[in-house]
């Protein structure tokens, strides 16, 4: 296996008896690779997320990030990750400063490098004003940006982005497109999780369809389309996923209104 | 709960020594309405209005003077547990004194309505605080009173026994009437009346038991609605700090001085932030301290002349603030919630203990310490410069106590527990025992000292020395190292 990306072979994983929330996911994502990992909701994207960054201990399968075993070593793993979750809480009570330093330091990065990466990613964000305020008072888009400007301090070898682009402005979301873009072809393999398809399909070198704890697809955009017999992702993401047609459902939801 | 029924039994003792029940009924009334007082300021004031469910309640098509209403009846069903602890106890046990309608029926009724006048009263407060100090300073307000108000109510109980209490009785002797402005004395008037004792004014009396608690809830009703409305649209947050803001002055001196690059430093940023800033931290922690200092002021001013040795209550002053940190380790042990944990679970065991060894000295240096320095520089000032020395070694002893608690203690990573829901939550036992342990620990250290004005001069450079050897080991703190690197956050 690579040890410088993501590789995974038959990864399952169920919890406390229940059914199979992963059930043989296979993937390779290597460097200067965006891979885009989608599919509905409950379709175990998050699980995989949280395996590959060390955080769910026990399943089956082989696992390797960055050359390590996150279910032997996690820490090691979390040295050579950034991580970007969605709806992540973050310390309200520190102010962005405070916050950046907390999270550089318990990553053994130098006071001053944390200081000149936090001071120009907050400038080109257009937040170093906001250095001294409170995370609890930030907007959810400002909060967006300081957590990808933590994820990144460390200078990952690794990115995981789950909805990254979520609560950030048009000029934001073109920033950060490039960003993860210039990242990758630096030789980081960038691991992306989203709902909005057309970034998926714009962004991503390479997309999983994930689907009941399978992949329903995978290749580049271009393959998945020649495969499916053409279409944008988002008609072949709901026709691997979706129980059938969306029109009589929303009948329902709407005869549920009138009565 | 014990405590509280202990209370309330010994409050109902007192009717069998008080000849006349209008006496004994106004003291209890008046106990049950300062316990009352005392819950409302400790956990009340942040279930009237709590910022986190703003987000939730502000869409509804719901009046905020509705919303206020219902939170005013979640703290007054909140109230009911610890004032029935201690009001039928006390019934129970006046009942034998002055039957079973009285003790089992009556009193218990009017410590519900004495109950209902403070919160009452305390809703109009809240409510005028809201108005004069807009919804982001009013938290503050509330934070403050939380912190100094238990102080100032066991301070005026301490100093009030030795003066304060005859000097009303001694204005109600002069000018009996006064006694009807007294809300506990108006429902003791009722109580009395009750058992045939002739009471003046009773008709005056029994309008201002019954009124009082409608009167002042619903003056916090019509005060409130404004500024309650724009607190739940998002109002309740003072304006962020601009500029730099990258964290320089004294704290990030002693951080950078105390720490190694790192966890460690990280851990004490992370420490001496949430101590000065998270709410129920901060209200619960120097709540505690503020209100040991009272205590320890109390007993040594309180004191009649020369009953208690100046020097021996300095000391007893400082290891009463020293004594108090294992339950500041309980509180560091709440943080915020789980998910912002994230970062600390990329450290191994290693990583953490030097986390843990920075929080440490952070929560330290940012609470009990700051308090024993204080103490020890005002009380020489107050007590005469004979105390000095002794304050001295008093607040290196206290210190070196501290350490060896935080070594010896084993208790999970500072700030990881999730937040802390009630204050109640953290009280123990244990806590007693350590407070108690610390302060015989404490006098039995100081004990020789006494022997000469002098003496604590040859302690205190023992003191720091040994205080300097437990601060460098502190890197070996034990922790509950159980999950740790999984998913154990």
């Amino acid at each position: 296996m690579d040890g410088a990306g993501i590789e995974v072979r038959g990864l399952r994983k169920r919890y406390a008896g229940g059914p199979w929330v992963l059930d043989g996911i296979d993937l390779s994502v290597a460097p200067g690779t965006i891979q885009g990992f989608i599919g509905p909701n409950g379709a175990g994207k998050s699980t995989t997320v949280k395996i590959l960054c060390g955080l769910i201990p026990d399943f089956e399968g082989e696992v390797r990030v960055a050359g390590c075993d996150p279910r032997v070593d996690p820490v090691e793993v979390k040295r050579h990750i950034g991580l970007v979750p969605e709806n992540a809480a973050l310390f309200d009570a520190l102010t962005v400063a405070e916050f950046l330093l907390f999270v550089g330091r318990l990553k053994e990065v130098d006071d001053d490098v944390i200081r000149r990466r936090g001071q120009t990613f907050l400038e080109v964000f257009e937040l170093a004003d906001r250095l001294g305020a409170r995370i609890g008072e930030l907007s959810k888009g400002m909060r967006q940006k300081v957590l990808l400007t933590s994820a990144l301090l460390h200078d990952p070898r690794i990115l995981f982005l789950d909805e990254p682009l979520s609560g950030l402005d048009v000029n934001a979301s073109i920033l950060i497109k490039d960003l993860v873009r210039r990242l990758a072809d630096e030789g980081r393999a960038v691991f992306y999780c989203s709902h909005v398809m057309d970034v998926v399909e714009r962004v991503c070198d390479r997309i999983a369809i994930v689907d009941d704890g399978k992949v329903a697809a995978e290749g580049t955009f271009d393959e998945i389309q020649a495969r499916r017999g053409g279409g944008s992702l988002e008609r072949i993401f709901a026709d691997l996923t979706s129980e059938g047609d969306v029109a009589p459902r929303v009948d329902r939801l709407i005869e549920a209104l009138d009565s | 709960m014990l405590t509280l029924v202990g209370i309330g039994a010994a409050l109902g003792a007192l009717a069998r020594s008080l000849e006349s029940p209008f006496a004994w009924s106004s003291t209890a009334l008046a106990a049950v309405a300062l316990l009352a007082l005392f819950v409302l300021l400790n956990e009340g004031a942040a279930t009237l209005f709590d910022p986190t469910d703003a987000a939730v309640a502000a869409p509804l098509p719901v009046r905020p003077r509705t919303l206020f209403a219902a939170r005013l009846l979640a703290v007054g069903a909140g109230l009911l547990l610890p004032v029935g602890l201690v009001a039928l106890p006390a019934g129970v046990v006046a009942a034998t004194a002055h039957g079973p309608v009285a003790g089992l029926l009556a009193f218990p009724i009017l410590a519900l309505g004495s109950c209902l006048g403070v919160l009452g009263g305390f809703a109009t407060v809240y409510a005028l605080v809201l108005r004069a100090a807009g919804p982001a300073r009013a938290q503050r307000v509330v934070t403050a009173a939380q912190v100094f108000g238990g102080g100032a109510v066991y301070g005026g109980i301490l100093f009030g026994l030795h003066g304060g209490a005859s000097a009303l009785a001694a204005a109600v002797d002069v000018r009996p009437e006064l006694v009807v402005l007294l809300p506990p004395a108006n429902l003791g008037a009722v109580y009395g009346a009750l058992l045939g004792e002739e009471v003046r004014w009773l008709g005056l009396h029994a309008a201002l038991a019954a009124a009082l608690p409608v009167v002042a809830g619903g003056l916090a009703l019509a005060l409130v609605s404004r500024e309650f409305g724009r607190a739940l649209l998002g109002d309740a947050t003072l304006p962020g700090v601009r500029g730099a803001g990258w964290p320089g002055g004294w704290r990030a001196w002693l951080g950078a001085r105390v720490n190694s690059p790192g966890p460690g430093r990280a851990g004490f940023l992370l420490a001496a932030a949430m101590s000065r800033r998270d709410t129920a931290f901060v209200r619960a922690a120097y709540g505690t301290l503020v209100m040991q200092v009272v205590v320890a002021a109390a007993i040594v001013f309180g004191g009649r002349s020369g009953e208690i040795s100046p020097r021996l209550g300095v000391a007893a002053m400082l290891y009463m603030v020293a004594a108090q940190l294992p339950w500041i380790l309980q509180l560091a042990a709440h943080g915020p919630e789980r998910d912002a944990l994230l970062p600390l679970r990329s450290l191994d065991a290693a990583g953490l203990r030097r986390y843990q060894a920075g929080a440490l000295r952070g929560l330290v240096l940012g609470t009990a310490a700051p308090f024993l320095l204080l103490a020890a520089v005002l009380m020489p000032a107050l007590l005469g410069l004979e105390t000095a020395l002794d304050a001295v070694l008093a607040a290196c002893i206290g210190l070196v106590m501290i350490l060896v608690f935080a070594r010896r203690m084993t208790f999970p990573a500072l700030f990881t527990q999730g937040p802390m829901r009630r204050n109640a939550t953290t009280q123990g036992l244990g806590q007693v025992w350590a407070f108690a342990l610390g302060m015989a620990g404490g006098f039995l250290l100081h004990l020789p000292f006494f022997l000469h004005p002098l003496a604590p001069l040859v302690g205190i450079p023992v003191a720091l020395l040994v205080a300097g050897r437990l601060v460098r080991s502190l890197d070996d703190v034990r922790l509950k190292r159980r999950g740790w690197a999984g998913a154990g956050l």
